[in-house]
């Protein structure tokens, strides 16, 4: 699975992380993710898709906007991976966060 | 507010009859064209060109129904019976536009219906947010705070189209189809019944100034499909306004009605059984 047009095949959609909060004391949650080919869209898709709760507020990020700290993998990805500099991956050319998230 | 020396009507009960009766035909169009376009909206749940669209399209259907219902259950303080509206006319007595009648075949012409007609309606619902009628506020400004999402799908789409040749001449053919009925729909230049709204300042303003405000919503994009022209803040329709076959009654084109299928979806025939009220 790659990053972009992952789901959908149409090149200029990528995937946004979706993040809310249900009280403005309340921290930001990771709720999940929407595909949309921009910012515009990415918003209306998230705010219609997790209307799960009455939300004080959501943002949503392109998921290529985050960077790895201390795993070496794109961040919001399932299953683990090593730490850098523990496994072979660490090895690797690609700097940590930047790479194709692995396959699960 | 066009009289804000008069005091403001508090329940249908201090509307006179020349206020009444244009409002009730207002909020029984309004209610007709959202019932329908919920319906569009909702045929294409599984047929959009992705997941997210199609989970937009169930959410601006269920909207669309939300909304219908609040201005149906209005309606019977206006002397309708509600049950009767939503479930027992002929097609021939409702009051949505042609443009709704039957179902759209092509994502482009769901997006005119979204982009241009859902825009309309939502034009002339901001007309209410001040009206001289305040049972009327409170409802108005939750629905307007749903449509912004509306009108932000169609423009997300829209504007992504446009990047390319053979979409953007599929968009020019849907929205020209969708043109000349959403400019009708706002009603002639002395339409009685906004007219009559206006002047009592229960709606802000005529048919004119409706129509230009819906003209500023979609005019840049309308413009570079050759639909509008002008500059932003002071776009004119490119077309003339063709009234030929326009009902003032039912605010849409005279003949005709929701084809079998809508009308069936749209009174619920075949939840009847499941009536409880």
């Amino acid at each position: 699975m790659s990053t972009n047009g992952s789901r959908t095949g149409l090149a200029d959609e990528q995937i946004y992380e979706v993040f809310s909060r249900k009280d403005r004391a309340d921290r930001f949650e990771h709720i999940g993710t929407v595909t949309a080919p921009n910012r515009e869209l990415a918003r209306v898709y998230a705010w219609q898709t997790y209307d799960e709760a009455k939300w004080f507020e959501m943002t949503v990020a392109p998921r290529d906007a985050f960077t790895a700290v201390n795993l070496n993998q794109a961040p919001f990805t399932l299953g683990g991976s090593p730490p850098v500099g523990e496994g072979s991956v660490a090895d690797s050319d690609s700097p940590p966060g930047y790479g194709t998230p692995t396959e699960s | 507010m066009t009289q804000s020396s008069d005091a403001s009507f508090k329940s249908t009960a201090d509307l006179p009859d020349s206020v009444g009766q244009p409002l009730g035909a207002l909020l029984l169009s309004l209610a007709d064209n959202k019932r329908l376009l919920g319906i569009r909206y909702a045929d294409w749940i599984l047929g959009a060109p992705t997941v997210e669209a199609g989970i937009a399209c169930s959410a601006m259907a269920q909207d669309e129904w939300g909304h219908a219902r609040i201005f149906y259950s209005m309606l019977k303080d206006f002397g309708y019976d509600p049950a009767a509206l939503e479930h027992e006319r002929p097609a021939s007595e409702y009051h949505n536009s042609e443009i709704l009648d039957a179902d759209v075949s092509s994502w482009p012409e769901l997006l005119a219906l979204n982009f241009l007609w859902d825009t309309a309606i939502s034009v002339q619902v901001e007309m209410l947010v001040d009206s001289r009628f305040e049972p009327i506020h409170y409802k108005v400004r939750k629905l307007l705070d749903e449509e912004r999402f509306h009108f932000d799908h169609a423009h997300g789409w829209i504007s992504r189209m446009m990047a390319t040749e053979d979409a953007r001449a599929a968009l020019r053919d849907a929205l020209g189809a969708a043109w000349n009925a959403c400019l009708c729909w706002f009603g002639p230049e002395n339409d009685d019944v906004v007219g009559a709204l206006s002047d009592a300042g229960v709606v802000s303003g005529g048919s004119e100034t409706a129509r230009s405000r819906w003209l500023e919503r979609v005019g840049r994009f309308a413009s570079e499909l050759d639909l509008a022209e002008g500059s932003e803040g002071a776009w004119t329709s490119a077309r003339e306004v063709d009234w030929s076959d326009w009902s003032r009654e039912r605010r849409r084109r005279t003949e005709g009605g929701p084809d079998e299928d809508s009308l069936a979806r749209a009174r619920g025939d075949r939840n009847r059984s499941l009536l409880m009220d």
